[in-house]
């Protein structure tokens, strides 16, 4: 398959998972129980409000309307007002937006650095049966860590190097030392995961041929590794990065509340909570896309890099 | 006229977004009762902390973001809790008692209210608070187009006139019915007055303040954290206060009780409420003094009276009320935080009265007696009436999950076919105010001012969708009552409540369950006091020793 090809069916199945996050977002005020111009107007609202503010929504009118109108307030990037607060939810987006990227983007980079360099680093000692004890700490260490929740790992955390040692914040977003710790506690599962997967693919790139004739070449262990083993390793850790990218927000949620980041995961909370319909619409439509794009861009990427991947694709 | 409910606003109950324990009346601001939190000197000594530095800003908790900076618009504590720093009202709670603050004095009858105006208040903005300007926030308080949720609980909800007379420098309002708790009810944050520069333009009082209180709005990062700013000049505090205030008090946005409770034990905050599991930790951290004053109103079980439904019938309310304990409740949804309850209002509530014994330990035998005298009886472990089997619909709160699980095993062991429902504290409100489908619920009566005159706006008059009377509870005994008491000054009033406590309690139309306790935990060296119920921090009386 021509690469404009694959790159014109990529973009369609993107614009598709995208025009279907639409629809959720949509449906969501939708489906969920009890009226929203009831939630706008308050519940002491006469009737007669309570239409005036169904009428003004546009919740009068029939569905496939609305979801026209919709999707064009959306291209036009206006999620309409907080329920809650009256406020643009664009400026409320924008205002939790930088706090979240911040977040998210150290936490991918820890997650992707951290799951990388350890997988590889246990696949070249525990090579050929090695360290079985080695081996034996790394499969327990990384499944506590996979498997132990962000909200306990952020609390243990908290207590620990600020509660007891006094060395970083409890909380809040004050200067870098704030991003520390709710970055550690978003990567700390994923990394753990990233790195168990590409152990696994080192030992399996590390049996193949090539890599044994690098051995037999006598080449130096960085070169072995650097070279050969690592860009064939990573072609799966790409792949899992995607995965772990959607985990990594979803993580986002529960830390920021931990920590007291005022980021779009405590409002997405928040507004749930309030049933703040327009800001949970807006928010789950651009995490969603962000993931959605995300994992497009892995797709190309692992294409890019990855000759077998492009030879089973075209 | 906007009629009040008791949930989202002074009277309703949130809590973060997880696990019971996390509870707490979001709402329900009352006013100022201010319970003395006197943290000064108690602890931090030799303690290994850090002292708190006397010149550094005050650090208080808000356990969520605000809604509305707007005194008639905000349904949460947590914007009552910037509004009652930002604006004046005309008069305070202190104790029990109503003390004077933008008026001087006043004349009250049963129906009306004059107030004497104290000169030289000014806005933030400069501009002179006047008489009518007084007055023209108050009748914009209660204008049907301004849509304010708790109105009602300033005025009543027979209409209201309100008149100025700057010459005289005197404010009248008003009611077209006897409502002597029209005092108490002005100096609730919602009664907060507002500037004619806001009043021009009210739409930016969600996030624009313009009152004449102790504090500006400074420093905002929406979401994490408000800093306020002590007025130069400021000298018109209730009851004459004329105390230092903290030159800054900043209040921070934190969600999550382990970390709040985490921020005080490092110095992060020097104020702050924490509920469930962390207390214990936070009262064995000798750096810090809690501060408890239970909630003016009562977690109380109420049943849908409505045609068709099973609490329609008082037996059987009576009945099923026994099968519930207050006890286990409070253990349940509070990790115990709260007191039995004896009334629909707690102790520190002028003209309270102990009506009723409350259930600590389930007599099953005593209940299967009582629903077999109201024709219910256990035909292979289930209960039936005429060949049907009773099946009841409890709406839960997601707020305090784990005590509506206690109250649906409790109802489910009398032999009850019992469905639960949790919600999140908003469908829970508007499912009741709707008129939604329940049978059964425990409700947080969290009113913030010390009054009993909240509690008949919610269990008299029409039912929803035309009134606040969720339940539809009709109890003529009660009304006249309360009918009575509003109508009353003198000490006959109390009388009056105690007749309409009781009343309301004998007949299973209100089984009060729990008086929760707010814990507020300060840093060494701060002197506070709450207000609300427990509820808010009085920034009148908030200093560093």
């Amino acid at each position: 398959m021509h690469v404009l090809t694959w790159a014109a069916r990529r973009i369609g199945v993107t614009a598709a998972l995208l025009a279907g996050l639409l629809v959720v977002s949509f449906l969501l005020l939708h489906l969920v129980p009890g009226d929203p111009a009831v939630r706008v107007a308050g519940l002491n609202a006469t009737p007669e409000q309570v239409t005036a503010v169904r009428q003004r929504l546009g919740l009068d009118q029939p569905i496939h309307r609305q979801f026209i109108g919709y999707v064009a307030h959306v291209f036009q990037l206006d999620f309409g007002r907080s329920f809650q607060t009256g406020e643009p939810v664009t400026e409320v987006i924008g205002s939790r937006l930088g706090v979240t990227l911040r977040l998210a983007t150290a936490g991918i980079v820890v997650t992707m650095s951290a799951g990388v360099l350890i997988g590889l680093v246990m696949g070249a000692l525990t090579r050929e049966g090695r360290r079985r004890g080695a081996e034996a700490s790394f499969a327990l260490g990384t499944s506590l860590a996979g498997a132990v929740p962000e909200y306990v790992t952020g609390a243990l955390l908290a207590l620990v190097f600020s509660v007891v040692l006094g060395w970083l914040p409890v909380a809040g977003l004050t200067g870098p030392s704030g991003l520390i710790l709710p970055t550690i506690a978003v990567s700390l599962a994923p990394a753990a995961v990233l790195s168990r997967i590409v152990r696994v693919e080192t030992l399996a790139v590390l049996a193949q041929e090539y890599a044994r004739a690098a051995w037999a070449k006598r080449l130096r262990p960085l070169r072995v590794y650097g070279v050969h083993v690592l860009p064939n390793a990573l072609t799966a850790a790409l792949t899992v990065g995607g995965l772990v990218f959607a985990g990594l927000l979803g993580g986002t949620v529960v830390v920021e509340n931990v920590f007291a980041l005022p980021g779009l995961g405590s409002k997405l909370v928040e507004s749930v909570m309030a049933r703040d319909y327009p800001v949970v619409q807006a928010v789950i439509l651009l995490l969603g896309a962000a993931i959605v794009l995300v994992n497009g861009c892995v797709e190309a990427a692992v294409r890019l890099l990855d000759p077998r991947v492009r030879a089973a694709t075209s | 006229m906007a009629k009040a409910h008791g949930l989202s606003a002074p009277g309703a109950y949130s809590a973060p977004p997880s696990g019971p324990a996390r509870a707490r009346p979001r709402v329900l601001a009352s006013v100022v009762m201010a319970t003395a939190l006197t943290a000064a000197g108690c602890g931090g000594a030799g303690t290994g902390k850090p002292a708190v530095d006397p010149a550094a800003p005050v650090v208080v908790r808000l356990n969520s973001d605000w809604d509305s900076l707007d005194p008639a618009k905000t349904r949460t504590t947590n914007g009552y809790q910037l509004v009652t720093a930002l604006y004046d009202r005309v008069v305070a709670v202190e104790g029990d008692k109503v003390v004077p603050y933008l008026a001087e004095s006043w004349k009250q009858t049963a129906d009306s209210v004059t107030l004497i105006l104290r000169k030289g208040v000014t806005c933030a903005d400069g501009a002179e608070l006047t008489p009518s300007a007084v007055a023209a926030s108050l009748r914009r308080l209660g204008a049907e187009e301004t849509g304010a949720p708790y109105a009602n609980l300033v005025f009543g909800n027979a209409g209201h006139t309100v008149e100025a007379d700057d010459a005289a420098r005197t404010v009248t309002v008003r009611t077209n019915q006897p409502y002597s708790d029209l005092l108490i009810g002005l100096a609730q944050p919602m009664a907060s007055i507002v500037c004619p520069a806001g009043l021009r333009s009210p739409a930016g009082l969600a996030a624009a303040p313009a009152g004449s209180g102790p504090y500006t709005l400074g420093g905002t990062t929406r979401g994490a954290s408000y800093t306020l700013r002590a007025r130069p000049g400021y000298g018109w505090g209730p009851a004459g206060h004329t105390g230092a205030y903290p030159r800054e008090v900043t209040f921070r946005v934190v969600q999550n009780d382990s970390t709040a409770a985490n921020m005080l034990g490092s110095g992060d905050l020097d104020l702050g409420w924490i509920s469930g599991p962390d207390v214990r930790r936070a009262q064995s951290d000798t750096s810090l003094t809690a501060v408890t004053q239970a909630i003016y109103g009562s977690f109380f079980l109420v049943f849908n009276h409505a045609k068709g439904r099973p609490g329609a019938d008082p037996a059987l309310r009576a009945a099923l009320a026994g099968a519930v304990s207050a006890t286990d409740f409070n253990t349940s949804a509070f990790f115990g935080a709260g007191d039995p309850a004896t009334s629909p209002v707690s102790p520190e509530v002028p003209c309270h009265t102990q009506v009723r014994s409350p259930v600590t330990a389930v007599d099953s035998a005593a209940v299967t007696r009582a629903l077999a005298e109201a024709g219910w009886i256990l035909e292979g472990g289930r209960l039936v009436r005429d060949g049907k089997p009773l099946t009841i619909r409890l709406l839960g709160s997601t707020d305090y999950a784990a005590g509506f699980e206690y109250v649906l095993e409790a109802l489910h062991r009398t032999g009850a076919s019992v469905e639960l429902q949790l919600v999140e504290l908003n469908g829970f409100a508007e499912t009741l105010f709707k008129g939604g489908d329940w049978d059964v619920t425990v409700y947080p009566f969290t009113p913030l001012a010390p009054s009993l005159g909240a509690l008949g706006l919610f269990v008299t008059g029409e039912a929803p969708p035309k009134g606040a009377n969720f339940a539809g509870i009709r109890n003529p005994g009660f009304e006249s009552a309360v009918a009575k008491a509003q109508a009353s000054l003198g000490a006959e009033r109390c009388a009056f409540w105690a007749e309409a406590q009781k009343t309301i309690v004998e007949s299973a139309d209100v089984v009060p369950l729990v008086h929760l306790k707010p814990h507020w935990f300060a840093r060494a060296g701060l002197t506070a006091r709450l207000a609300g119920g427990g509820t808010l921090v009085d920034l009148h009386h908030l200093s560093r020793s």
